[in-house]
């Protein structure tokens, strides 16, 4: 099988496989075809790893249309990257919040769900593989609806409206896009992110005013598109269990997408020439990521709750990512890769081990942890390797995130501000994880439980899938590195 | 097999981790866990020989430097193997076993950080005895003494940040480069990263705000001196002789560095000579003797890297030494008094001549009695002050030995002071017991004779 007939079975298969689930009656095994369809998106994406070691783009262009959908894709080591992070990220996420959303569905609705599902992953892998600006904004609609159609399920009223607030800033970016797209489309002529990568003058020789609109309303787009946290700051306790599906969901594969976007749009659409020299946008940049690292990490230290915490060292870890965007050097750009990982691994087992804390005890409080040392050694050990996690112990991915951050602003001038924030950042991690230590050595006075592990079988699946992930990046580091060399130097090639 | 000898010292503490943690009826087996010091000890005379003949190890990096540390650590978990055996008899035995289990745990892993090659495998050994310490602190202590610990525990993984800051500043220094090629300037900031990533934690006396802490002598000497100071020391001089060459060093320190330096020691020495003076209670009084003796070796530490270099163990092996024969003679002290019904100082050395004496010679010991090794320290010291006229080294030393002197004569005035009532049958066969067992009484005497050999050890080093 080559790579270009690999390229596009990833691209068809969650779509066929959405038709399948709607049309074929598969009883009870609709959760397993779409959890054996992702694992095989997944395992088609490892297979591509070395043509793109080698090769650094898989592309088809046959420069069709205006819309080609997926008949054209392009594949470089940043959308591999992301591929592979993100289709991870949602077979965790399928499998930990299996029981959760089972619990709304009746046969009929479980069909509608899981295609839904394979629909929402369609539009993701496409996101990640599409080169052209409308075939773009086509697939981040049907992200956008398809996110919606999953939130209905909740069957909850103030989670429908936020989910309706969402779905309607998402409408209002959706419009500030297209409008983008169109100016570049009607000034430039271009809708390939190859054709506008190669002009690296097109913004910086055209009117200013257009150029900055175009920025703004990207800018803006992108904010309220994949970034919406305040939207499920205030439902973040809230008991109904889809919930925690869908701030899993959106906060870290939404923001996942989010991020790819703006590496895409930074080094692909306005060229880093464009925004950082002509229009010295790396003081701001840095300068918001450190005012948003110093504001989350305040918001670690004075939370209790674990998701809360989860949710400001998010804030933390996007922080840092735009700094290094703003500091666009090989170390930073290489920071941005382990700061990705740390960001869908770690981050991700602190807020599935939340989610656990959560169902067992009805809160995921800091305090509830001391009665879980009472379980079984396999829900335990989860939870004391996120001791070494939260401290970014060496060796962790947020160590060698912080390794490299630390290297790329040790340097006289405006980058060494950013060492404030990396201190600021790693008090909190030391707080956190004398907080965890306290908590989980407390002496606590409840009688001990015993726990049937078949009735978690879901979470210690996904965590144990998450410590191998994270296992493989700690052990095969230099795998990791190469990795992140490659990244980080495709990037600065553009 | 001479290749593996590194390795296995770091597993011989760890086997003796893993038979604490067995409930042990078994009499070889308790027997073998005893020996387990021995054959380190052993062990290291052996390794000598070969770092003799052939220099460093391959895979390791066992020199003579960190040949000496290693004896020490050696020594020191020799002496507390032999001590401990008294403190098991007297405690519950889940106590004594996860105490017996801590100090394996920090010995292996100090022995990993003596024997570390790269500075990056230092730093993850690091990480683990503070993450270690901190679980140690969480299980072992009262609740009422979590408070400061958990400020302590948060501090030691924030310097180890800083730590961290200096491995990444190190690597990026030198690139393409080696340390004598680098500018007094980089050099200086590195140092300072090393020192903050070691030091952080005690470079201010905050512990003045925890008026409460009751911390038991043992548990002082096991929690900060062996897993904290002793550890950190070892790096901080291992990295000034192996990284930065001691005439790199020297050059580095030399002029405002050294000065910004003595005025922050000068700080710390001066509050902690205070509340070590006019503290009362006994645990509390030595609680913060330890921290003025910290300040005071680290200043000795950088003191003769700058201006002597080969020197620079002498602050400590006679810091390591006075400690341990402080901290094992207050801990016996406090054990009487915890048994019998008297709970004063007073007329003390008439129940406990051997232990009140040792206490009161290990005191001036570290004030600069001579012929200890304490005395050889503090002359080296005054000779270079002379000479150089430092005046802020002039006060701290003046600071530090008044303080030992005031606090050592308001103890000898305590011990040697007649009670009142007489001392009932009780207390003293209690006393007996404690001032003449043989474990303790040999384990403090051995210390003691080391102390006094200070010019046969000077001469060695």
């Amino acid at each position: 099988m080559t790579a270009l007939s690999s390229v596009y079975i990833l691209i068809f298969l969650p779509l066929i496989a959405a038709i399948f689930c709607q049309t074929v009656p598969l009883k009870k095994n609709y959760f397993w075809f779409t959890f054996a369809c992702c694992i095989a998106a997944f395992l088609l994406v490892v297979s591509l790893y070395p043509q793109i070691l080698t090769q650094k783009k898989i592309s088809n262009d046959f420069h069709l249309s205006l819309l080609s959908l997926g008949l054209e894709f392009s594949l470089d080591v940043l959308g591999y990257f992301f591929l592979l992070l993100l289709i991870f990220a949602k077979i965790v996420v399928l499998f930990f919040y299996r029981f959760d959303v089972e619990k709304f569905l009746t046969e009929k609705n479980a069909k509608i769900f899981y295609s839904v599902f394979l629909l929402n992953l369609f539009a993701l892998i496409n996101i990640l593989l599409t080169n052209n600006l409308f075939n773009l904004f086509v697939f981040l609609e049907i992200y956008a609806f398809t996110f919606f159609a999953i939130s209905t399920l909740s069957r909850d009223g103030e989670l429908l409206k936020i989910s309706f607030r969402d779905f309607c800033l998402n409408s209002t970016a959706s419009l500030l896009l297209l409008f983008c797209f169109l100016m570049v489309h009607l000034l430039f002529k271009k809708i390939n992110f190859d054709q506008i990568s190669a002009d690296i003058n097109m913004f910086a020789s055209c009117d200013s005013v257009i150029s900055l609109t175009i920025l703004l309303f990207l800018a803006t787009a992108f904010l309220i598109k994949f970034f919406p946290f305040w939207l499920f700051f205030a439902k973040i306790k809230n008991n109904n269990l889809v919930t925690n599906f869908l701030i899993a969901e959106s906060m870290f594969i939404k923001s996942s997408v989010g991020i790819f976007l703006t590496l895409k749009f930074v080094y692909f659409f306005f060229g880093k020439t464009f925004l950082f020299t002509t229009l010295g946008l790396d003081y701001p940049l840095v300068i918001f990521a450190i005012l948003l690292i110093i504001f989350s990490a305040i918001g670690v230290y004075q939370q209790k709750h674990l998701q809360s915490i989860c949710i400001h060292l998010c804030l933390i870890n996007l922080g840092f990512i735009f700094a290094a965007i703003g500091l666009h050097s090989l170390d930073a750009l290489k920071a941005v890769f382990f700061y990705m990982l740390n960001f869908n691994l770690v981050n991700l087992f602190f807020f599935v081990f939340a989610t656990f804390l959560k169902r067992r005890f009805g809160s995921a409080s800091l305090i509830k942890i001391s009665l879980i040392k009472q379980d079984h050694l396999l829900l335990v050990l989860p939870l004391k390797l996120l001791i070494f996690l939260a401290a970014a112990f060496p060796l962790t991915p947020l160590f060698f995130a912080n390794w490299n951050m630390a290297y790329a602003t040790l340097n006289p001038g405006f980058e060494s501000s950013l060492l404030i924030a990396l201190i600021v950042a790693n008090f909190a991690y030391a707080d956190l994880a004398t907080r965890f230590i306290d908590a989980i050595f407390a002496k606590g006075t409840a009688a001990p439980t015993t726990v049937k592990l078949e009735t978690y079988q879901s979470y210690l699946i996904s965590l144990w899938l998450l410590i191998l992930a994270i296992c493989f990046v700690v052990f095969f580091v230099a795998f990791a590195e190469r990795l992140s060399t490659n990244f980080a130097h495709y990037l600065l090639s553009i | 097999m001479m290749k593996f000898l590194p390795l296995i010292l770091v597993a011989i503490p760890l086997l003796g981790c893993v038979l604490s943690s067995l409930k042990r009826q078994n009499f070889f087996l308790r027997l073998f866990d005893s020996f387990l010091p021995i054959i380190f000890f052993a062990i290291l005379v052996g390794v000598y020989r070969q770092v003799e003949n052939h220099g460093a190890f391959v895979g390791f990096h066992l020199d003579k430097t960190t040949l000496i540390f290693l004896f020490l650590l050696g020594f020191l978990w020799l002496v507390f193997a032999f001590y401990s055996q008294r403190f098991c008899q007297l405690n519950s035995e889940k106590r004594s076993q996860e105490l017996k289990i801590f100090v394996g745990f920090v010995v292996a892993i100090l022995t990993a950080i003596l024997l570390g090659k790269n500075l990056l495998l230092i730093f993850f050994f690091y990480s683990c005895l503070i993450l270690g310490t901190q679980l140690f602190a969480v299980r072992f202590l009262r609740h009422t003494e979590v408070g400061f610990l958990r400020l302590f525990t948060f501090l030691l993984y924030f310097e180890s940040f800083f730590f961290f800051l200096a491995l990444v500043a190190t690597s990026k220094f030198m690139e393409g480069s080696t340390i004598e090629n680098l500018t007094r300037e980089k050099g200086m900031i590195l140092l300072f990263l090393y020192f903050f990533g070691l030091f952080f934690s005690v470079l201010v006396p905050y512990f003045i705000f925890f008026r409460k802490p009751n911390i038991e002598p043992i548990i002082t000497y096991v929690f900060f001196f062996l897993a904290y100071s002793f550890g950190s020391i070892c790096i901080f001089v291992k990295l000034l002789i192996l990284v930065f060459g001691l005439d790199f060093s020297a050059k580095i320190l030399a002029g405002n560095g050294f000065t910004l330096l003595e005025i922050i020691f000068f700080f710390n020495i001066l509050v902690a000579s205070i509340f070590t003076v006019f503290s009362r209670g006994i645990k509390l009084s030595f609680f913060y003797l330890f921290f003025q003796q910290l300040f005071f070796v680290i200043f000795s530490i950088i003191f003769f890297a700058t201006f002597k270099a080969r020197m620079v163990y002498l602050g400590l092996i006679s810091f390591s030494l006075s400690l341990t024969l402080i901290f094992f003679c207050v801990s016996n002290i406090t054990l009487y008094l915890s048994k019998s019904s008297t709970k004063s100082l007073i007329g003390l050395f008439y129940q406990l001549p051997i232990n009140t004496t040792l206490l009161i010679f290990s005191i001036a010991s570290i004030a600069g009695l001579i012929p200890t090794i304490g005395a050889i320290e503090k002359f080296q010291l005054i000779k270079i002050i002379w000479q150089k006229h430092l005046w802020i080294s002039a006060s701290i030393i003046a600071i530090n030995s008044a303080a030992l002197m005031i606090f050592a004569g308001k103890m000898f005035y305590h011990f040697t002071s007649r009670l009142d009532q007489d001392v009932s049958e009780e207390n003293l066969i209690c006393a007996r017991n404690i001032d003449f067992d043989s474990s303790l009484l040999l384990t403090s005497l051995l210390t003691a004779i080391i102390i006094l050999s200070g010019l046969f050890i000077t001469k060695i080093i």
